[in-house]
């Protein structure tokens, strides 16, 4: 148990961003002048846990959902106090697999583990959690598994002029300490892990009898017994701060199985109207309530499936925080579909959150499918069926390769312009502009148009968060300000400039942005600006 | 087996299907209709599994006793533990052979037996419990029944139980089926053809892939199940052999179709993001003047060119 206060990969926050990239040289971020934030310190001090880290968009700490491609399309992992809901395929052969994921994960980064069911017991559950693939063979085992992704493809006949054959694999490296593991689903987790790990299990059979009485329009004495259960823990082991002699701050995971199912006692997969057909929103209520004032996290599977009411799952959905939907193809027709035979199911992403924060962390990537291999669960996406597990999160200002970056914002073509496109990236955290020098998503010198450092863009309007502005000479101008005046002076969403836009963009535009440089920032942007001219 | 092989019948392996229902154990579906009728089958499965030697309990709640034991010969009868709901559902009689708590009294009562050996308790049927029972007790209820033998660590070695359920699918809505068929181990499903019988067994194991088959048979008179070849399929009706299949390859404005020469050249073009070691070994040359790199920019109407930076007019 990584006991040492680990943040995770890269650099999430303010102070330390700078601090390794001065150090390292990896960027060309430098401060403008003393902190921003000040000496008194009132910026967000680092939450330092165990397998935690500070999202790089909004602030909030985040937990690793045991799937890196699906950390990845949530923007980072799941925020603390959240709930991930996950509806079940239709013979519910995957979303178990989740679930132990992200069970499995909390194990490994030392979480507490708090798990609920109503048809397995929570000991055997445990049991089969899968194993963590460590640092030493899981680069066989991704070898292995890439060389047979691989090998299909190679078969096809069609070249395409596609630039990312060539791209070299980001680098693939869970280690204990870090946020976010990869797990082999063929073997089970070693037992002194789970023994060495501090969980709590729920029983629905055991802790409830048979002959209790029912009241209307009250939740049914499932959840209740539940929901005592999980506010005990909460306020027992201090994770809602109510034991200020705990130094060492730990998060609990909550999983909770085929929630919504009859044997919890609920009807909703039953009939349409049942008795107590609000019993459902009435525990996602009361649980969101206690997930927000804890450090916790929650995963819960539901059969969506067989619950008769469509007006419920709307109300589950609202309630919930992250709803993801998986679709198996086993007994559809998909199944013969040549399109889907390389993959299991697709993945739908039916809700985001939008946590302190205006605009949700979309994915642009909408077509997601999900492919059970011999070990590994991976999730792919869109037309290039690139693996996102493979992909670290990457962070702006870090030299990783561009790929990354086109393939997060789902870039399904490249545009290349002889001038120079626009691209805004909107960041939260970060309080100062790069200066000159700076090159980001420029695709590796590997092609001979290298003059065109336009990075990669994604013509889709949709990308209102996404868009990178960068620039090859030196300039003062607090990209912040920039953006921020833009977006208050000329009201209009940040956007790329189409190339209409940037027509109309000439020298004296930007000289009117520096003058509003001296405005104060409301918002958190980074903009960097770009030459027209050498 | 996945599903879409499955669906095969005759073959050697698959005939036994149907037989080892019973073997698998948990919850076993039988969902019948007005036109196929399933109590037939479920004679014969607890015939098959009274003569294994297992202990057979009977919740009789739609038939009367008599009727269910109908055509059973003598020694299965006395294999059979039959209780009877269908006589007293209510208990109003008030004896002493009532069971107390009903069905679900019953069920649990064999479920807290002592001793071992497989069991298989056959539900006559599901439909009427659905029908006098709330859902979800008979869900929980079936689920712990069917799961007891999958807690470890029981002092007394319980042995498996398998529980036949017969479900008449048109009483119910879709909402009861699902809920019973999530949880059921195994679903056979009644239907046919012309006079003969088929069973669609849907087997979901627990973290595999559901397999499914289709089986033939009918069931003799003295409840032996007999497992058939299916009716010999008729060829279907093609599309109408009048009509040629069109080819939407002729008649196009442009060609689909490359020649043998066309193909090699095709297959020779260099694409622009593919990089062999010559064109590499190009762009590595240091061509003159290019230290950083360049943006050609064609400046247009509203571009002012002037070199000077911007930044030098900003009096901060």
């Amino acid at each position: 148990m990584a006991a040492v206060a680990t943040c995770g990969s890269g650099a999430g926050s303010t102070g330390s961003a700078v601090a390794t990239a001065s150090k390292s040289n990896v960027t060309s971020f430098q401060r403008r002048g003393p902190r921003a934030s000040g000496t008194n310190d009132s910026g967000p001090r680092l939450v330092s846990i165990a397998g935690t880290r500070p999202s790089v968009r909004n602030g909030q700490l985040l937990v690793s959902t045991g799937l890196p491609a699906l950390d990845q399309l949530l923007g980072g992992g799941l925020a603390i106090g959240t709930v991930l809901l996950i509806e079940e395929d239709k013979y519910n052969i995957y979303s178990p697999l989740l679930f132990k994921c992200f069970l499995a994960e909390g194990i490994v980064s030392g979480h507490t583990l708090l798990v609920a069911s109503a048809k397995e017991d929570p000991a055997n559950i445990l049991q089969e959690l899968p194993a963590p693939l460590l640092d030493d063979n899981s680069k066989k085992e991704f070898d292995e598994d890439v060389y047979n992704h691989k090998t299909p493809e190679s078969n096809i006949k069609m070249k395409i002029a596609w630039r990312y054959q060539l791209l070299p694999k980001m680098e693939i490296g869970p280690v204990s300490s870090r946020f976010g593991h990869y797990y082999d689903a063929s073997k089970r987790i070693p037992q002194e892990l789970i023994e060495a790990s501090n969980w709590h299990g729920f029983f629905l059979p055991e802790k409830i009898s048979s002959t209790l009485k029912v009241e209307p329009c009250s939740l049914t004495p499932g959840y209740i017994k539940l929901l005592q259960f999980i506010q005990n823990i909460i306020y027992e082991e201090g994770f809602d701060g109510s034991n200020p002699q705990k130094k060492q701050r730990n998060v609990l995971r909550i999983g909770i199985q085929n929630l919504g199912s009859p044997l919890w006692g609920d009807d909703i997969c039953c009939a349409e109207n049942g008795s107590n057909s609000h019993s459902l929103t009435k525990f996602l209520y009361v649980l969101r309530g206690l997930l927000r004032t804890s450090l916790s996290a929650c995963i819960i599977t539901m059969p969506t499936h067989l619950i008769q009411n469509k007006a419920i799952i709307a109300r589950v959905t609202n309630l919930s925080d992250i709803v993801i939907g998986l679709e198996s193809f086993i007994g559809s027709e998909r199944e013969t579909n040549p399109l889907y035979k390389d993959y299991h199911g697709l993945i739908h992403i039916r809700q985001i959150p939008r946590l302190n924060n205006l605009i949700c962390d979309e994915s642009d990537v909408k077509d997601l499918a999900f492919k059970l291999k011999r070990k590994l669960f991976t999730i792919e996406a869109g037309v290039q069926w690139h693996d996102l597990g493979s992909l670290q999160p990457h962070l702006p200002g870090s030299s990783n390769s561009p790929a990354s970056a086109s393939l997060v914002a789902g870039i399904t073509g490249v545009h290349h312009h002889a001038q120079l496109i626009f691209v805004f990236l909107v960041e939260m955290g970060f309080h100062h502009v790069g200066q000159a020098g700076f090159e980001l998503l420029t695709s590796g010198d590997s092609f001979a148009s290298a003059s065109q450092s336009s990075g990669i863009t994604s013509m889709s309007h949709h990308l209102r968060p996404r868009a990178l502005y960068f620039k090859e000479n030196k300039s003062k101008v607090g990209a912040r300000q920039l953006l921020e005046t833009r977006e208050e002076h000329l009201s209009s969403r940040l956007l790329i400039l189409t190339q209409a836009e940037r027509l109309c963009m000439g020298r004296r535009f930007f000289t009117a942005f520096h003058i509003f440089n001296e405005l104060p920032c409301k918002g958190d942007c980074i903009c960097l600006q770009t030459c027209q001219t050498q | 087996v996945t599903l879409s092989e499955g669906a095969r019948a005759g073959t050697g392996r698959e005939l036994g299907m149907l037989d080892s229902l019973l073997s698998l154990g948990g919850l076993v579906l039988l969902r019948d209709s007005v036109e196929w009728e399933g109590r037939s089958l479920l004679k014969a499965l607890v015939k098959k599994s009274a003569l294994c030697g297992e202990q057979v309990h009977i919740l009789g709640c739609e038939v009367s006793e008599e009727e269910f034991r109908e055509g059973f010969d003598s020694d299965i009868n006395n294999r059979l533990v039959y209780h009877d709901f269908f006589r007293d559902p209510l208990n109003w009689s008030k004896t002493e052979e009532a069971l107390p708590g009903g069905p679900l009294g019953a069920l649990r009562a064999i479920c807290k037996r002592t001793d071992p050996g497989p069991v298989t308790i056959a539900l006559d049927s599901l439909s009427w419990l659905l029908l006098h029972l709330p859902c979800t007790t008979l869900c929980q209820a079936l689920h712990a029944v069917s799961h007891q033998d999958s807690c470890p660590g029981d002092s007394s070695p319980v042995g498996k139980v398998s529980v036949l359920g017969l479900l008449h699918e048109e009483l119910h809505g879709p909402g009861p089926v699902g809920a019973l068929s999530s949880l059921a181990q195994t679903e056979v499903t009644l239907g046919g053809t012309k006079g003969q019988a088929s069973a669609h067994i849907l087997c979901r194991r627990p973290r595999q892939r559901p397999t499914d088959q289709t089986q033939w048979f009918s069931i003799l008179p003295d409840f032996s199940l007999d497992l058939q070849e299916g009716p010999s399929v008729e060829s279907q009706p093609c599309s109408d052999p009048h009509i040629p299949p069109v080819d939407p390859t002729t008649h196009l404005t442009f060609n689909l179709h490359l020649s043998k020469k066309e193909r090699e050249a095709r297959d020779s073009l260099i694409l622009p993001f593919q990089f062999s070691s010559e064109k590499q070994q190009a762009l590595l040359r240091p061509r003159p003047g290019q230290a950083t790199s360049h943006i050609f920019y064609e400046p247009d109407a509203y571009d002012d060119l002037d070199q000077e930076d911007p930044d030098d007019d900003l009096d901060i």
